[in-house]
Order: structure tokens, then C-alpha cells, then sequence
């Protein structure tokens, strides 16, 4: 990339550390961003042995404010909004559109009973909080306040087995982070600034991520590192997510895929009896069955999976196409998610994919594709 | 100890190195770094008969797969079966223990003379 083209990219607050520690940085979503630091396959095996962290600060940050922000979150998404019933809680949903097509996905925090916090994806940032204010207006909540604060935020993951031990050095006041639950979120005060510590994260591993005001992401950064945590690139993220069987929004799931489709129906709240957004498709997809569904793949050979393949079934005949696809060091195999017809996403089923060395035999199975210290809590 | 300075090179990132009546070839250490750690080499058949400029093999990591392509024309009389298991070998000692193919050349001395000489290369990747 010649420096004319990376001079349009933005730059996360942590942009110097990382070009300090000789990171290779590719473009992402807009964004100049690390690939790999020491290399990729060392960086996913520092997450699933030890501890390493990745820069998201290219990630958004919108609160919303309001005595009815609970029931406009319950409307605008399909998930389980009702599960914030107390502050210092967190759900995994989706934005969808009116036609139950995915505009993102995200999570929801509750700060307080008025008071929400949403993370959502930095390609798609711009257009949520324009569809967020718009859905406001049109459902009638007025009084609901919608304000993108992502400049405002760094935010960094640190995940691994050891990723407790790290917090609970490096982070003031609370000594023991391993008896926080998962998908909670922690309000703290560090130089006199609001920090949340919140118990997520995108690798199967156990852990946190860390949101904190850009000029302090140095700060922590230089902590985290000096605690002996690896530095980790987009590159190990990828491998590392796609191995948990997490779906990548712009990859496995985009406006023309349903939260059905993407395997979500889990984060869904059926039973919830408001009209939310894209109601209609998800449970007529719930009840009839969907057009396709998200598979994980696994093929006994080392070469990645890529995505764009064609999934065949037994005879040959295109079922489907791979979404995401990669090499999964913990199993020294391809692996994929692939988007497939439904009679085909069943566990055990075999499956082919068209590469580009010929057809790789592969099997149908149910993600994640490695045990991680979060499968096996 | 690999003495790739007396290699020939392509601008394809191959390098070839004289071996009996065989040439041995693999990629270069540029090629390599660019690659990221490679978790995959589909080497082909021994005795498949290849023209100078054809993809003979490709290399993947999980990031990017790269084509081969053969410097000589010749046939495929060895592969490096060390990197089913270990195709990071590539990655570790480009060079040496890295090596991909051995072809037998059916028109060494013609074909020799188009590839690059060290300096030539590494001026053409500009190090």
C-alpha cells in the first residue's frame, strides 16, 4: 500500500504502538489497522494458551438515554432486552431491517435503568446510528436520546486462559475478575474518567474488554504489555473468532441475511410481544424453516477453506457457499461457515467444497471447532 | 547451508539451484515474509511434466494463496515431502530445508539464461 492510499485511512488512538512494535497494518473498514505483530499463528496461540489483546478501537460506542430506551431497544432488535433488568448487564443481538435482514450485530449494556451502552461494528457504525435515530423517530421515541461516542472511546480485548490474572494486576480496585460473570459490564473511575471493563469478547476465550478515553489507550496499552500480554493482529482475531464459530458481520451475515439464517436464533426473544423490527420474517422463518442456515465445516486436510467456495453435497450438486473460511491452528484443518440449504447444515453430514486445488471432502459440524477456556466453563 | 546467492531467480519469487542434473526450487525469503505463516503446500506429482511460466503448486496461509510457477520446463522428479506436516518449514528456511520441487530440465541452458542472478533480484525487489 503506498503511503498516498494509507494517508485517507483513520488511525485508532493506539495507531503509534502499534507501528512502535512493527506491526504489519493492512486496511480494514476504513481503517489502518495491525495484521499481525509477531505472526499470526504465534499471536493465536499466545489467546488460546496465555493472553494477548487486540486494539478495536476502530469499533463503535453509541449511548442511548431515556426513561423509555428499555422498551425503543426492545423493539428496535429482535433480542433478549428483557434480561437487562439490572444495570451492569449485557446482551449480544442484532440490528435488522424492517425486512428482518441484518444491518449489524451488537451488544447492549445497561449503565442504568435510563442509561444504555451499545458496541457495534466500525463498518457499519454511520448507517446504525442513522437507522437507530430514524427508528426512534418512527416508533415514536422522541424523548429516547441516541449519541455516537465512539471518538471518545479506545477499547481494547483481552482475552486468554490468563486474561484474569492480567485484569486483575493491571486494572484498579477489583482483585478478582474470574468471579464476574460472562456479559456483564463494569463501570470504573481511573484519573478521574469513566472506564467500563466489559466480560465480552470475539475469540472463545475468557476475558474483557477494556473501554477507555483515547488519550488514556496508551496508558493501558503500555500496562497490558509490560503484564506480559501479547500484542495480536486482525489476522489471529479472524482465526481465532472463526474457530469459536462466531459470525463476522459483512462475511457470514449482511442485510439480505436474517438472524435465523446466521444462526442466531438463540439471541432471539421469541416470546416477547412487541412488534419489533423484522418480526415478521423471523418467526415465519422460526416456524417454516429458513431458505438457508449457517454450517460449520471441517475437512481433514491443512489447506484454508476460503470464502466465496462452493459447498457440494455428495452427488456434486452446489448446496451452498462458504462465508467464512480459514485454517484453524487447533486443528491443523480447514475450516469454514458456510451458508447452506437446510437439509444440509446437520452435523455428521459429508460435504464437499470446491477449491481451488478440487474438491476437499468435508463434514458438517457444530461450531465451536475447538474446545476454548469459554466452551469449557 | 543454503548459498542463495549463487541461486537464479525469477521475478515470480522462485529460486532455482543447480542439483546434479535436477534444478531445486522454492521461493525466495521476500516471497515468504509477504506469504505469512504458511500452513499449506499442494506440491504436485512426481514425473508431471511442466513448461517454463506454468503454475506448478500453489502455497496458503490463512491470509493469501500464491501460485508457483515453474522457472525451468522439465519434469518433476522429487517433492518435498517434509512439508505436508511442516509447511512452515517454508517460512523457517526458505532456502534450504523449504525447497519445494526438483525438475529435471529439458532446456536448461536456454531457459537459465532469462532468470535473474541475486543482485538482479534483489535489486528487482528492491532490497
Amino acid at each position: 500500500m503506498g503511503e498516498a492510499a494509507a494517508a485517507n485511512l483513520l488511525r485508532t488512538p493506539l495507531h503509534g504502538q502499534h507501528v512502535a512494535l512493527g506491526a504489519r497494518m493492512t486496511p480494514f473498514g476504513g481503517w489502518d489497522m495491525p495484521l499481525s505483530y509477531e505472526g499470526q499463528l504465534a499471536e493465536h496461540d499466545a489467546v488460546r494458551g496465555r493472553v494477548g489483546m487486540f486494539d478495536v478501537s476502530h469499533m463503535g460506542q453509541v449511548r442511548l438515554r431515556g426513561e423509555r430506551a428499555a422498551a425503543f431497544l426492545d423493539q428496535l432488535t429482535p433480542g433478549k432486552i428483557g434480561r437487562l433488568s439490572e444495570d451492569g448487564r449485557s446482551v449480544y443481538t442484532q440490528l435488522c431491517a424492517d425486512d428482518g435482514g441484518m444491518l449489524d450485530d451488537l451488544i447492549i449494556s445497561r449503565l442504568g435503568p435510563a442509561e444504555f451502552f451499545a458496541v457495534v461494528n466500525a463498518s457499519t457504525r454511520e448507517g446504525d446510528v442513522r437507522w437507530m435515530r430514524a427508528a426512534a423517530e418512527r416508533l415514536g421515541y422522541h424523548d429516547v436520546s441516541i449519541g455516537d461516542e465512539s471518538a471518545h472511546w479506545a477499547m481494547i480485548a483481552v482475552q486468554g486462559p490468563a486474561a484474569f490474572d492480567v485484569l486483575s494486576v493491571v486494572l484498579p480496585g477489583r482483585a478478582n475478575w474470574a468471579a464476574t460473570p460472562s456479559f456483564t459490564v463494569h463501570p470504573f473511575v481511573y484519573r478521574g474518567q469513566a472506564h467500563l471493563l466489559s466480560r465480552t469478547g470475539y475469540t472463545g476465550e475468557v476475558g474483557g474488554e477494556l473501554l477507555c478515553p483515547a488519550e488514556l489507550a496508551d496508558h493501558w496499552w503500555e500496562r497490558f504489555l509490560a503484564a506480559g500480554v501479547a500484542p495480536c493482529g486482525l489476522a489471529a482475531r479472524d482465526s481465532l473468532r472463526l474457530e469459536a464459530g462466531y459470525c463476522l458481520y459483512g462475511n457470514d451475515c449482511d442485510p439480505s441475511v436474517s438472524p435465523v439464517e446466521a444462526g442466531l436464533s438463540w439471541s432471539v426473544d421469541w416470546a416477547k410481544p412487541v412488534e419489533f423490527l423484522g418480526r415478521a420474517r423471523l418467526h415465519r422463518e422460526k416456524a417454516e424453516g429458513a431458505a438457508r442456515l449457517l454450517a460449520g465445516l471441517r475437512t481433514g486436510g491443512r489447506r484454508p477453506l476460503r470464502h466465496g467456495e462452493d459447498v457440494l453435497d455428495a452427488a456434486g450438486a452446489p448446496v451452498g457457499v462458504v462465508t467464512s473460511g480459514g485454517y484453524s491452528p487447533g486443528l491443523q484443518a480447514g475450516i469454514a461457515l458456510a451458508s447452506v440449504a437446510p437439509a444440509n447444515a446437520v452435523p455428521g453430514m459429508e460435504l464437499g467444497v470446491k477449491t481451488r486445488g478440487g474438491v476437499v471432502p468435508a463434514q458438517v459440524v457444530r461450531p465451536p471447532f475447538v474446545a476454548t477456556s469459554l466452551s469449557k466453563k | 547451508m543454503a548459498n542463495e546467492s549463487s541461486y537464479l531467480y525469477t521475478e515470480s519469487h522462485e529460486w532455482v539451484e543447480a542439483a546434479g542434473d535436477a534444478r531445486r526450487v522454492g521461493i525466495t525469503d521476500h516471497a515468504q515474509q509477504l506469504m505469512g505463516d504458511i500452513v499449506f503446500a499442494d506440491l504436485p506429482a512426481v514425473g508431471r511434466v511442466v513448461k517454463k511460466g506454468e503454475e506448478i503448486l500453489s502455497i496458503e496461509s490463512p491470509k493469501a494463496a500464491a501460485s508457483v510457477y515453474a522457472p525451468l520446463s522439465g519434469e518433476v522428479v522429487e517433492v518435498n515431502g517434509d512439508l505436508a506436516g511442516a509447511p512452515d518449514t517454508i517460512n523457517k528456511s526458505p532456502y534450504a530445508d523449504g525447497w519445494l520441487v526438483k525438475i529435471r530440465p529439458s532446456a536448461a541452458d536456454a531457459e537459465s539464461a532469462t532468470l535473474k542472478s541475486a543482485t538482479a533480484y534483489k535489486e528487482f525487489v528492491g532490497e
